[in-house]
């Protein structure tokens, strides 16, 4: 989940940055419009999240070109003026959604994951895939309804995987969505990462919650309507 | 213009001032030229007339030279430098008469017409002064077939004549210009008389400035009172607004100098307790968010407003409140004339109509509805009003929360504790407090609620 912040204040876009990041979050930060356009167009961007004062051009113009350069990540807009016309502008400029600063963090975590399944298909807080639930509000995980801990690692994988259930997620875009463009690129990680989540969810291995299409990554299988995605 | 730009009475003084000298310099140019041509046809006439009755004295002697009496018919002729003088002289040039005036001023001379001629010319004579000379070419016919030519020249002098046109200027002059003094004391008078208003309002304004006069006068001419109630309503609504914006500024310190003092004592301890800290960042937040929002409604502007058309921005709302709601299913239904329009901040509108949409998305179980109309005011009929109802299919508000919802916006609400929910009809509140509106809630036909906002139109 490579998540993108433009934000010319440093001292909030690093503090968000490093919060995102404690929550499995691979964050990439911008100072301005024009850093920002560019982070969008050389990563896999998965959400934006844009303040509307920035310093060279107006958020809504940023979002505007993202836009029209065909960009259909989900696009979230940090406001310190709460007015209307403002929100109502960023959001016709193509945002998604939008907070007021001063947030609370766990409103914007929420906020993300709504966007993040909502750009996935799914309508429902809570994604299920046979005896998987994953609930994106609370971050929790369900195996046929008994809780897993997971770290904020495993979850992302998790999610990432559930997101696009029946569909084969190859390890080089595992490996890009959870980890910085600077971090080694050791494909080991992500193998590490999968099997210590199958132990978690499956010790026995016999649900076959995730499995490994050889020479072209992972998937967790769709277990059919089972309620989650509507 | 190189005019100094400095007074409208100084520009239009000067104005007038050139326009006058145009007119009078043309002026008395016609009459001096009039004059001229009018006194110099009489002297001709005169002329005219002494070369005739020369003629008409001449009489041919024995030999048949011209001959004149000695008794001239103009005293003049006859006494030396006199101003009117007499020549006769034959066709070789030569002299044949002259008048005893005319002794030593070689009026003729160098001089010659034609038969049956008549010639004006002015020309210097001998003793320096100027004269206008009448020549008369005539053939004389005697007994038989001979005949002789002569010419017969009378001038007179214009000594006379140019003094009388010095005067005749120096009059004209004098008199077009104690006129133009005269009319231009009117013009002045008139312009201190005219724009006298302009200068009271000048003083009063710059009373307002220091302070001892609160606003304009009402009693100023037709052209002005547009100004000058205009500009009342300008220094009364900056009034407000700094007044508001002061009100503002004081109930914010106010509210955040409690949880800034929590704050510090709480930090100074050694342990400082977590969530009472977080508490008091909360209750701040609460404040900022409440206090500045409301401080956000601009109020209506005081001079031009352009009406903004509702329908778009509702449009627009809407669209957003999809966006934001994406998991709710609610149909919107719109009910706004063609060009419903009112005269209003933009920004104001939009905080408006998007809290009230806001609200009702929030509540509705599937269907909000927005009327807008223009409408006769309840207490005095003949005041039209834009009326905007909003309604939900929601849960509704109860009689005791409705007066709650209400009055929160109202000033005189100091409390600084203010929870997070209901800002947005706080805003609304504000809002209609400056435009001069008023908010109901009801219940709409659905159960739900419904908010009614009238306007003064």
């Amino acid at each position: 989940m490579r998540l993108l912040i433009v934000e010319d204040d440093a001292t909030l876009r690093q503090s968000l940055a490093e919060n995102l990041r404690e929550k499995g979050f691979t964050v990439d930060e911008a100072a301005d419009a024009n850093q920002g356009e560019y982070f969008a167009a050389e990563f896999a961007v998965t959400l934006a999240i844009i303040d509307l004062g920035l310093p060279d051009r107006a958020g809504t113009e940023l979002i505007e070109a993202l836009r029209k350069s065909g960009k259909a990540f989900p696009i979230l807009i940090l406001t310190a003026r709460d007015h209307w016309q403002d929100k109502v502008k960023g959001l016709n400029a193509g945002a998604d959604d939008y907070v007021v600063k001063p947030f609370n963090l766990d409103e914007l975590t929420a906020r993300i994951n709504a966007l993040l399944r909502r750009s996935a298909g799914h309508a429902q807080p809570i994604i299920q895939q046979g005896p998987l639930a994953l609930d994106t509000r609370s971050e929790e995980v369900l195996v046929e309804g008994r809780p897993i801990k997971l770290t904020a690692y495993e979850y992302r994988l998790l999610q990432m995987l559930m997101m696009r259930a029946g569909q084969i997620i190859t390890k080089a875009e595992l490996t890009d969505q959870l980890y910085d463009q600077d971090f080694e690129r050791d494909s080991n990680v992500v193998e590490v990462l999968i099997t210590r989540l199958r132990k978690k969810l499956d010790p026995e291995r016999a649900l076959g919650l995730i499995e490994t299409v050889r020479g072209r990554g992972y998937r967790v299988p769709d277990f059919g309507d089972q309620g989650g995605t509507a | 213009m190189p005019v100094p730009a400095r007074s409208l009475s100084t520009r239009l003084l000067v104005t007038m001032m050139l326009l006058l000298l145009a007119a009078f310099a043309l002026t008395i140019f016609l009459l001096d030229t009039i004059f001229q041509r009018a006194s110099e046809n009489a002297i001709k006439d005169l002329l005219e007339v002494q070369v005739f009755a020369l003629i008409g004295l001449a009489e041919p002697d024995s030999q048949d030279r011209l001959t004149l009496p000695t008794q001239l018919p103009d005293a003049r002729l006859s006494s030396l430098g006199s101003g009117l003088y007499a020549e006769i002289v034959d066709e070789q040039g030569g002299r044949v008469w002259r008048s005893p005036s005319a002794i030593g001023m070689g009026l003729a001379d160098g001089l010659s017409v034609g038969s049956g001629q008549r010639v004006y010319q002015r020309r210097m004579l001998a003793d320096g002064t100027e004269a206008l000379v009448l020549g008369v070419g005539i053939t004389w016919e005697l007994v038989g077939d001979a005949s002789y030519g002569f010419q017969v020249y009378v001038g007179e002098n214009l000594a006379g004549y140019n003094r009388q046109l010095t005067r005749f200027r120096q009059q004209l002059t004098s008199w077009f210009g104690v006129v133009m003094l005269a009319l231009l004391l009117g013009i002045g008078l008139l312009l201190r008389w005219g724009l006298a208003p302009l200068r009271r309002m000048a003083n009063e304004i710059s009373s307002i400035e220091n302070g001892r006069v609160a606003e304009l006068s009402e009693d100023y001419p037709r052209e002005l009172a547009g100004v000058a109630s205009n500009m009342n309503r300008l220094i009364k609504s900056e009034r407000q607004r700094i007044m508001r914006f002061r009100t503002t500024m004081d109930d914010l310190a106010h509210s955040l100098k409690t949880p800034i003092a929590v704050l510090r004592t709480e930090l100074e301890r050694h342990d400082p307790d977590h969530d009472t800290l977080h508490d008091q960042v909360s209750r701040m937040q609460g404040v900022v968010d409440y206090r500045l929002r409301r401080a956000a409604a601009t109020g209506p502007r005081t001079l031009a407003r352009p009406p903004i058309a509702i329908a778009p921005i509702c449009r627009e709302i809407a669209s957003s409140l999809r966006k934001i709601y994406r998991e709710k299913d609610v149909q919107c239904d719109m009910h706004i004339p063609d060009g419903a329009s009112y005269a209003a901040e933009p920004g104001d509108l939009y905080e408006l109509i998007g809290n009230l949409l806001d609200n009702a998305w929030k509540w509705c179980a599937g269907h909000v509805e927005l009327t807008a109309k223009r409408s006769a005011s309840n207490e005095s009929p003949r005041q039209a009003e834009f009326v905007l109802t909003i309604s939900d299919d929601g849960p509704g508000v109860s009689d005791d929360q409705a007066a709650t919802i209400l009055h929160r916006g109202e000033r005189g609400d100091r409390r600084g504790d203010v929870p997070g929910q209901g800002i947005g009809l706080a805003v609304v509140a504000e809002i209609l407090e400056l435009y001069g509106g008023a908010i109901t809630v009801a219940r709409s036909a659905t159960g739900g609620a419904e908010f009614e906002l009238r306007l003064p139109a």
